[in-house]
C-alpha cells in the first residue's frame, strides 16, 4: 500500500510538470485528430509520431503516446455515431447503437454517453491498475493457447444473444465472416488460403475494409433509397443532453461497471485486444438485459457498454506490457519498440527499475483520459453543426472518407474495390435481414480462434481433451455453453408466454 | 422481396460451393482438409467444413423460398426496391463505382474534386458555387493533412509530378 | 574552297559540341530524387518498421535528402505483400524496402512467382541473432545444451517432445529450430505463433517450452529470472549475454543464423539512383544515432555492405535456407 501511495505521489510529480502537461495536451489534440481522419485511427498516430518522441525523454514520450492513445479511441468513437464510420476497430461496435441514436435525432445524447462512459471506464481500470498490476500479471500469463480459444468460444456466445430474426442467417453471416477472416496467408503452414490463386488477397481481408464497407456504405445506400424521408432533424445541443447522459448512466450504473471489469479482464490479456473487449461486452448486456430487443435500434446502454469496455480494455492492454514487458497489442508492440530507443528494458523489472518511467504512465492515464474527455465533449457542438450538412453533400463526403479508409489500410486499391464490394453486400444484407454485426464479431474473432484451436491441437498431440483437462479453458467453456443457454430459454419461455396470453 | 430472398440465398450457396471447389478440387489452390493424427486439423480444415456448413444453412433457407415460389408463382407481395429507390440509388452507386475504378489514374485528389462536384451539383441540385467549392476545399484540406502534415501518401495519379511540386 | 569545307566542319563541330554541352552535363549531373522517397515495410506497424521509421527519422534530422523520406506499411503474406508492391514500382528509384529473411524464406516456401532476384539489392544495413531460450521457471535446472538435449531426448522418448514456439511458419525461427534439431540429432515440436508477443507470452507463461529467438526480445525475461539462454548461434558470442556461449564454441561449427535486415530497391532501376540510395544510407549509417540505435534493439550492424557485395551474399544466404528447409521436410 506504501509504495503505491510513493509511486503515486512520484507518477504526479513527473505528469504535472509543466512541460509534460502540455506534451500531454497537444498528444489529445493529436491524437483526437487522428480518430476522427479516415481509417487512421491511433495505431498510425503513434507510429507516425513515434520518431519525434526519440527526443523526448522516456516518460515524456511515453505520456504524449497515451495521450494520443486515449484522445484517438475516443475520436474514433465520435465518427462511429455521427457517421457510421468507425475511425478505429475498437469503435467498430459503437456503430450498432450510436449512429442509430444519431439518426434519431440524439447525436449529442449519444457522444455525451460516450464520452462519459469511456471516462469511467478509463478511470476505473487506472485504478484497477495501479492496484492489481502484479496479480493481474500473473492472471494474464495463465492464458495459453488452450484458454485463449475458450476465452473466444465465450466471446461467440455472448453473441449468442445478437442473432438476428432468422437463426440460420445468423450462422450463414457468422460463418461468411469466419471464411473472410481464413483468406491470406495462414500463419500455421504459410499455405496462402482462399486467394483463389489471386495474389491481391494474399494479405487477406482488412477488419476496417469490411466494417467501413458494410456499415459506412451499406448505410449510405440504405438512406439513399429511402431519399427524403430519411432526413435527420437535430435539435440543438444543450446542456440537457449532458445531464441525460449522466442520468441515463446512473440509471444503468452496473451495466456500466461490469463492462468495464469486463473489457478490462480482456485487454489484460495479452493478444486479445480491445475490439474483441468491446464486442463481448455488448453482447453480454444485450443477452442479460430486460429488453434485448431495443438494442441496435439506438438504445443508448449499447453506446455505454462498448465505450466503457473498449475504454478499460485499452487501459488493460498497458498491464502485460509495463509489469512484463509483453507486447500483447499493436500499440503495445510500437511502444515496446520506442522504449529500447528510449533506452529502457522493457520486461518484469521494469516496474523497479524505472518507477519514474511507470508511475508517470499510470497517473497520465488519468490525465489523459481527463483531457481527451474534456475535448471530445467540447467539440459535441461543432460536431452537431457537421451532422446539419444536408444530406446530398455529406453523402458523398462519407463514401470518399469510406475509400480512403480502406486505401490507408494498406496502401493498395486492393481495400479500396473491397470496401465498395463490402459496402453493396451490406447494403443487400440489411435489405433481406442478414444480420451484419455477427459477421464483423466472426472477422474480429476469426483467426485467433483458429490459430489458437490449432495450437492448442499441435500442443495436445491431436486431441482435444487439452480443452477439459485445462482449468480456465473448462470454466471458460461451461461458461459458454450457459451463455449461449441463456438467449434459446428466454426465447422458449417467451414463445410459452404468448401461447398462454393467447389461449 | 422473394425474388431478392432468392438471390441473396443462392449467392451464399454459389459463394461457399465455390470455396469447397477452391479448397478441395482446384489443383492450383488446393488445400490438405485431412486432420493429422498427433497433429490437429491441417490448413484446409476448417475453411472446408465451415464452407460445407455455410451450404447446408444457405440450402435450408434457399430450398423453402423456391418451393413457395414454384407453388404461389413470383409475384411479389411487396417489391424489394421502389422505381425511385432503384434510380437515387444508381445515381449515387454508378458514380461510386466510376470512382473508384478510375481511382488508379485520377488519385485520390482529382478523383474526389470531381466526384464531389459531380454528387453535389447533379444528385443533391446544390449551387455550383457550393459543389465547386465542397469539392475543391476537401481535396486541398485532405492533401495538406495526409501528404504535406503526416507523410502518408494517397494514390494521386496522373497528377502526381504536378502536386509533388507542393510537397 | 578547302579552308572552306574545313571551317564549316569546325563550325558544325562547334555547334554540335555547345549543342552536346547541357546534354553532357546534365547525364554528369548526379540523380536526384524529384518525388518523397517511399520506404516500404512489408510488415505490420511495430515490430520490424522500427528500423524503416528510424531511418526516417534520422534522414530527417540531418536533412540527408532534398525530399522527404515516408513509411508506408505493406503488410501480408509473410512480407510477399510489400515486396510485390516494391517490384512492380519497376524503374522507379524514389523507393526502397526493409525487409527481413522473409525476403528469402517467403519467395523459397511458397508458390508466389517472384523473389527477391526480382528486386534489386540496396544493402544489409545489420543483422539480428538468434539465441535458444527456455523457460527457466519450467525446467529451473537446464543451463547447458547438453543438458537441453538430455531434456529433449528424455521428453521425446516420452512421447512428449518438447514445445518449441517461434514466429510463422517456414521462416527463420522454424529454420534455428531445425538447424538445432539436425545438429545435435534431438526431435523437438515446432508450434507456429502469430508474432514475438505470443512467443514472448506463451515462454513467459509457461505454455511452451522453449524458443529460438533474437535476443534483444527476451533481455527483460533474462534479467528477472524468467527466461534463460542456453547457446547463441552465431559466430561470436552476443554483446549483453557475454557468457552464453555459441554454437561453434561447443562444437557445431555450422549451426549459425543471422538474421537480415536488408534494403532492396525495385528492379531496373537507373544505376545513378541505386548509387544515390547507396550514398544515402552510407550516410545514414555513418551517424552516431543509428549505432546508439542498433546497439540498443541489440543489431550487429559492424559490416554493413551494398549493391553487388550484398547480392552475392544474399546467394549463399538462399542456399542456405533452402538446405534447412529441404532437411526439415518444408519444402521438396
Amino acid at each position: 500500500m506504501l509504495d503505491i501511495l510513493s509511486g503515486l505521489s512520484l507518477g504526479i510529480e513527473v505528469t504535472f510538470s509543466t512541460s509534460n502537461l502540455l506534451i500531454g495536451f497537444l498528444g489529445v489534440v493529436l491524437g483526437m485528430l487522428f480518430g476522427l481522419l479516415p481509417g487512421l485511427g491511433p495505431l498510425n498516430g503513434v507510429a507516425i509520431l513515434l520518431p519525434i518522441t526519440f527526443v523526448l525523454p522516456p516518460e515524456s514520450s511515453m505520456i504524449f503516446i497515451a495521450a494520443i492513445y486515449y484522445a484517438g479511441t475516443a475520436g474514433g468513437a465520435i465518427t462511429s455515431i455521427t457517421l457510421n464510420i468507425p475511425g478505429t476497430p475498437m469503435a467498430a461496435a459503437t456503430c450498432m447503437d450510436g449512429h442509430p441514436m444519431a439518426q434519431k435525432g440524439k447525436g449529442a445524447l449519444a457522444i455525451f454517453t460516450a464520452a462519459n462512459s469511456s471516462l469511467i471506464g478509463g478511470t476505473l481500470a487506472c485504478i484497477g491498475f495501479v492496484f492489481l498490476a502484479p496479480p493481474l500479471a500473473k492472471y494474464a500469463l495463465m492464458f495459453g493457447p488452450p484458454e485463449f480459444f475458450a476465452l473466444m468460444v465465450a466471446a461467440f456466445a455472448c453473441f449468442g444473444g445478437l442473432a438476428g430474426k432468422s437463426v440460420t442467417k445468423t450462422i450463414i453471416m457468422t460463418i461468411f465472416g469466419l471464411l473472410l477472416a481464413c483468406v491470406g496467408m495462414d500463419v500455421m503452414t504459410g499455405n496462402a488460403r482462399l486467394c483463389f490463386g489471386y495474389m491481391g488477397l494474399f494479405n487477406g481481408v482488412t477488419f476496417l475494409t469490411a466494417v467501413v464497407g458494410m456499415f459506412g456504405i451499406g448505410e449510405v445506400l440504405t438512406t439513399i433509397e429511402k431519399g427524403i424521408k430519411a432526413k435527420i432533424i437535430h435539435p440543438k445541443v444543450t446542456w440537457k443532453d449532458y445531464v441525460e447522459s449522466l442520468r441515463l448512466i446512473y440509471k444503468h450504473k452496473i451495466l456500466v461497471i461490469s463492462d468495464t471489469i469486463l473489457g478490462f479482464l480482456v485487454g489484460v490479456l495479452p493478444g486479445a485486444g480491445a475490439t474483441p473487449a468491446s464486442f463481448m461486452a455488448y453482447g453480454f448486456s444485450k443477452s442479460m438485459s430486460k429488453d434485448p430487443k431495443e438494442w441496435g435500434k439506438g438504445h443508448a446502454p449499447g453506446v455505454m457498454a462498448t465505450e466503457s469496455s473498449n475504454h478499460a480494455a485499452s487501459t488493460g492492454a498497458f498491464v502485460p506490457m509495463v509489469t512484463l514487458g509483453i507486447p500483447g497489442s499493436p500499440l503495445a508492440a510500437i511502444v515496446l519498440g520506442g522504449m529500447l530507443i528510449w533506452g529502457l528494458v522493457p520486461g518484469p523489472r521494469l516496474f523497479i527499475e524505472q518507477p519514474r518511467f511507470v508511475w508517470g504512465l499510470i497517473v497520465a492515464g488519468f490525465v489523459v483520459n481527463i483531457l481527451a474527455y474534456i475535448f471530445e465533449v467540447s467539440l459535441v457542438p461543432l460536431l452537431m453543426k457537421v451532422l446539419k450538412t444536408p444530406f446530398t453533400v455529406l453523402t458523398p463526403l462519407i463514401v470518399i472518407f469510406c475509400l480512403i479508409t480502406g486505401y490507408v489500410q494498406n496502401f493498395g486499391m486492393m481495400e479500396v474495390v473491397q470496401t465498395l464490394i463490402f459496402g453493396v453486400l451490406g447494403y443487400f444484407c440489411k435489405k433481406t435481414d442478414y444480420p451484419v454485426s455477427p459477421l464483423i464479431l466472426a472477422i474480429v474473432l476469426g483467426p485467433m480462434t483458429e490459430w489458437t484451436f490449432r495450437q492448442s491441437l499441435l500442443q495436445g498431440g491431436g486431441s482435444p481433451m487439452i480443452f477439459v483437462t485445462h482449468p480456465i479453458s473448462f470454466v471458460l467453456l461451461l461458461v459458454s455453453v450457459v451463455l449461449y443457454g441463456i438467449p434459446i430459454t428466454r426465447g422458449i419461455l417467451d414463445r410459452r408466454r404468448e401461447k398462454r396470453e393467447a389461449a | 422481396m422473394k425474388k431478392a430472398e432468392i438471390f441473396m440465398a443462392s449467392f451464399w450457396a454459389a459463394l461457399s460451393a465455390a470455396i469447397i471447389l477452391e479448397v478441395h478440387y482446384i489443383p492450383y489452390t488446393k488445400q490438405p482438409i485431412g486432420w493429422e493424427k498427433g497433429l490437429g486439423p491441417q490448413a484446409g480444415w476448417f475453411p472446408f467444413w465451415l464452407a460445407v456448413i455455410m451450404l447446408i444453412c444457405s440450402l435450408i433457407v434457399l430450398i423453402p423460398k423456391v418451393i413457395r415460389a414454384i407453388k404461389d408463382g413470383l409475384a411479389e407481395e411487396k417489391a424489394f426496391i421502389s422505381v425511385e429507390g432503384f434510380q437515387a440509388i444508381m445515381r449515387a452507386l454508378i458514380p461510386m463505382i466510376v470512382y473508384v475504378v478510375t481511382l488508379p489514374w485520377l488519385g485520390f485528389y482529382l478523383g474526389s474534386t470531381l466526384y464531389l462536384i459531380y454528387y453535389i451539383r447533379a444528385v443533391g441540385k446544390h449551387s455550383w458555387t457550393l459543389s465547386l467549392l465542397t469539392g475543391s476545399i476537401f481535396s486541398v484540406s485532405v492533401f495538406l493533412i495526409f501528404e504535406k502534415a503526416l507523410k502518408l501518401t494517397l494514390a494521386k495519379g496522373f497528377i502526381e509530378p504536378i502536386l509533388n511540386q507542393f510537397l | 574552297m578547302k579552308h572552306l569545307k574545313q571551317i564549316r566542319v569546325i563550325a558544325f563541330g562547334l555547334v554540335l559540341a555547345l549543342c552536346l554541352v547541357p546534354l553532357m552535363a546534365q547525364s554528369a549531373q548526379a540523380w536526384e530524387p524529384k518525388k518523397p522517397v517511399t520506404v516500404v515495410i512489408p510488415y505490420a506497424r511495430g515490430g520490424a518498421d522500427v528500423i524503416g521509421r528510424f531511418i526516417q527519422s534520422v534522414v530527417g534530422k540531418y536533412d540527408l535528402c532534398p525530399q522527404p523520406l515516408v513509411v508506408i506499411n505493406k503488410e501480408g503474406g509473410s512480407g510477399s505483400v510489400g515486396m510485390k508492391y516494391l517490384i512492380d514500382r519497376k524503374g522507379d528509384g524514389h523507393y526502397f524496402m526493409v525487409s527481413l529473411s522473409s525476403a528469402i524464406t517467403t519467395p523459397l516456401t511458397t508458390n508466389i512467382n517472384f523473389s527477391w532476384r526480382d528486386c534489386t539489392p540496396l544493402c544489409r544495413a545489420a543483422l539480428d541473432r538468434h539465441a535458444l531460450c527456455i523457460s527457466s521457471k519450467k525446467y529451473p535446472d537446464v543451463y547447458s545444451l547438453d543438458q537441453f538435449v538430455k531434456l529433449a531426448k528424455e521428453m521425446s522418448a516420452k512421447g512428449t517432445p518438447l514445445q518449441m514456439g517461434g514466429t510463422g511458419s517456414k521462416q527463420e525461427d522454424e529454420i534455428v529450430t531445425i538447424m538445432l534439431e539436425k545438429a545435435t540429432g534431438i526431435d523437438l515440436r515446432y508450434i507456429p505463433m502469430t508474432s514475438g508477443g505470443d512467443v514472448a507470452k506463451n515462454l513467459v507463461g509457461g505454455h511452451i517450452d522453449a524458443t529460438v529467438n533474437n535476443p534483444s526480445e527476451f533481455l527483460g525475461y533474462v534479467l528477472s529470472g524468467d527466461v534463460r539462454l542456453i547457446v547463441a548461434f552465431d559466430k561470436q558470442r552476443v554483446p549483453g549475454y557475454i557468457n552464453v556461449p555459441t554454437m561453434p564454441e561447443l562444437g557445431y561449427p555450422d549451426a549459425t543464423y543471422q538474421m537480415l535486415r536488408g534494403l532492396f530497391m525495385p528492379p531496373d532501376v537507373d544505376p545513378e539512383a541505386v548509387q544515390y540510395m547507396t550514398e544515402l544510407i552510407k550516410k545514414v549509417i555513418e551517424t552516431q544515432d543509428w549505432k546508439d540505435f542498433l546497439a540498443r534493439i541489440m543489431l550487429d550492424g559492424s559490416e554493413p555492405i551494398y549493391g553487388a557485395e550484398f547480392g552475392k551474399w544474399l546467394e549463399e544466404y538462399d542456399a542456405m535456407h533452402a538446405k534447412y528447409l529441404k532437411e526439415g521436410g518444408l519444402i521438396q
